[in-house]
C-alpha cells in the first residue's frame, strides 16, 4: 500500500495556469452576470408590485380588510426580491478576514439562524391565511366546502415543511457543537 | 509589491495545491473548473487587502479552504458529511479484491477525503500537503496542540486504511 502523503502530492491534475488579466477579466464577467441577474429579478418583482399596487388603486368594490390583504401580499413580494438580491452578503469577501475555523463557523451560524427564524415567518403565513379566511366568509358567505379548501391547504404545507426545517436547524446546532469540540481538541481519539 | 504581482506568484507557487484542494472539495470532474476558477477569482480580490499580517502561503490556503467550504454548504451536500470520529468507523466502498494499484489507493483516498466536513477536511489535506502543526494552525485559527492530536486521529485512520490495508 502507498504513503497517502506521496499519494496526495502525486495526484494528476491538469496543471492549469491563469494569468492576473484572465483572472480579472473572469472576475468581471462573473461581476456582469451577478449584476444582471440582481438587476432582472428586482425588475421582475416591481413589475408584479407595480401590478399589486394598479390593482389596489383600480378595485373600487375593495373593502380596507381586503386593501390590507393584497398590500400586505405586494410588500412581502418585493421585500423577498430586495432580500434575496440586493441584501445578500457575499461570502468571498468575509472569507478574506476570517480564519478558516472562524469562517466556517460563521457560515454554519448563518445557516443554523437562517432556519431558526423561518417558523415564524410560517405563522405569519398561517395568521394572513386565516385572515383572509375570515374576511372572505364575513362579506361573500360562500359554501364552507368551497372555503375550506385554501386555508387547509396552506396549512397542510406549513405543517409539512415545518419538521424539515426543525430538522436543519438542529442539524446546523449539532454542527456548531461539534465546531466547539474541534476547536477545544477535546473529542474522542 | 502589487496585487496582481502578488497573485501571479501565489498562483505559480501554489497552483498545483490549489488543485490538489479543488479535487478533495468536488468529485465531479466536471465542476472542478468552476470552482478553482471561483477560488483564483477569491485569491485574486483578496490581495488587494493583503497586509503581510501572515505569509503569502497561509493567506492562499484560508482563501481557498474558505472559498471551498462555502461552495460545499452551497451545494446541499452536508447531510452526508462526517467528522473524523465517525470517518473512523465508515467502511471504503472500493472493492479491493479487484486491484490494488496506487489509481485505487488515490481513489480511497479521494473517497474518504470528500467524505469529511470541510473543517475536518481541511485539516486533513492541510496535513497531506505535509505542513507542520504550528502552519496548520496558524491557518485554520486553532492551536498548535489542537492541532497535533487531531492529526494523531487522521494517522491512525490512514494507518488503518491505507498500511494495513484492512477494512474497518
Amino acid at each position: 500500500m502507498s504513503d497517502p502523503k506521496n499519494l496526495w502530492q502525486n495526484l494528476t491534475t491538469k496543471g492549469e495556469k491563469m494569468s492576473a488579466a484572465e483572472v480579472c477579466a473572469k472576475a468581471e464577467k462573473l461581476d456582469a452576470e451577478n449584476r444582471r441577474d440582481t438587476i432582472s429579478g428586482l425588475v421582475v418583482a416591481s413589475v408584479l408590485t407595480l401590478i399589486g399596487l394598479a390593482g389596489l388603486a383600480t378595485l373600487v368594490e375593495a373593502g380596507t380588510p381586503e386593501r390590507i390583504i393584497v398590500g400586505i401580499a405586494v410588500g412581502l413580494v418585493w421585500f423577498g426580491a430586495y432580500r434575496t438580491s440586493v441584501r445578500r452578503k457575499g461570502l468571498p469577501t468575509e472569507a478574506t478576514f476570517a480564519t478558516c475555523l472562524e469562517f466556517y463557523r460563521k457560515e454554519v451560524e448563518r445557516r443554523r439562524n437562517y432556519y431558526r427564524a423561518q417558523p415564524w415567518g410560517f405563522l405569519v403565513i398561517v395568521i394572513i391565511a386565516v385572515f383572509q379566511f375570515v374576511i372572505v366568509m364575513r362579506r361573500y358567505n360562500p359554501p364552507i366546502q368551497d372555503m375550506l379548501l385554501y386555508p387547509v391547504i396552506l396549512i397542510g404545507l406549513v405543517f409539512a415543511v415545518l419538521p424539515f426545517w426543525i430538522r436543519q436547524k438542529r442539524r446546523f446546532q449539532r454542527e456548531m457543537d461539534a465546531l466547539d469540540v474541534f476547536e477545544k481538541g477535546s473529542g474522542p481519539s | 509589491m502589487k496585487a496582481d504581482d502578488l497573485y501571479e506568484e501565489a498562483a505559480a507557487a501554489h497552483g498545483r495545491a490549489l488543485e490538489r484542494l479543488v479535487y478533495a472539495y468536488e468529485a465531479d470532474p466536471a465542476r472542478r473548473p468552476d470552482l478553482l476558477q471561483e477560488i483564483h477569482i477569491a485569491l485574486w480580490r483578496s490581495f488587494k487587502k493583503f497586509e503581510d499580517r501572515c505569509s503569502v502561503r497561509t493567506w492562499v490556503y484560508r482563501i481557498a479552504h474558505n472559498t471551498a467550504a462555502s461552495y460545499v454548504t452551497r451545494r446541499r451536500r452536508a447531510n452526508s458529511l462526517v467528522s473524523l470520529e465517525e470517518l473512523d468507523s465508515i467502511s471504503d466502498s472500493i472493492d479491493h479484491s479487484r486491484d490494488t494499484g496506487e489509481r485505487v489507493d488515490t481513489e480511497r483516498l479521494l473517497l474518504l477525503v470528500h467524505r469529511l466536513k470541510p473543517v475536518d477536511r481541511q485539516l486533513m489535506l492541510l496535513y497531506l500537503e505535509d505542513m507542520d502543526a504550528a502552519s496548520i494552525g496558524e491557518i485554520m485559527g486553532i492551536s498548535a496542540n489542537n492541532v497535533r492530536v487531531q492529526v494523531h486521529r487522521i494517522k491512525k485512520i490512514l494507518s488503518r486504511r491505507f498500511q494495513g490495508g484492512s477494512q474497518p
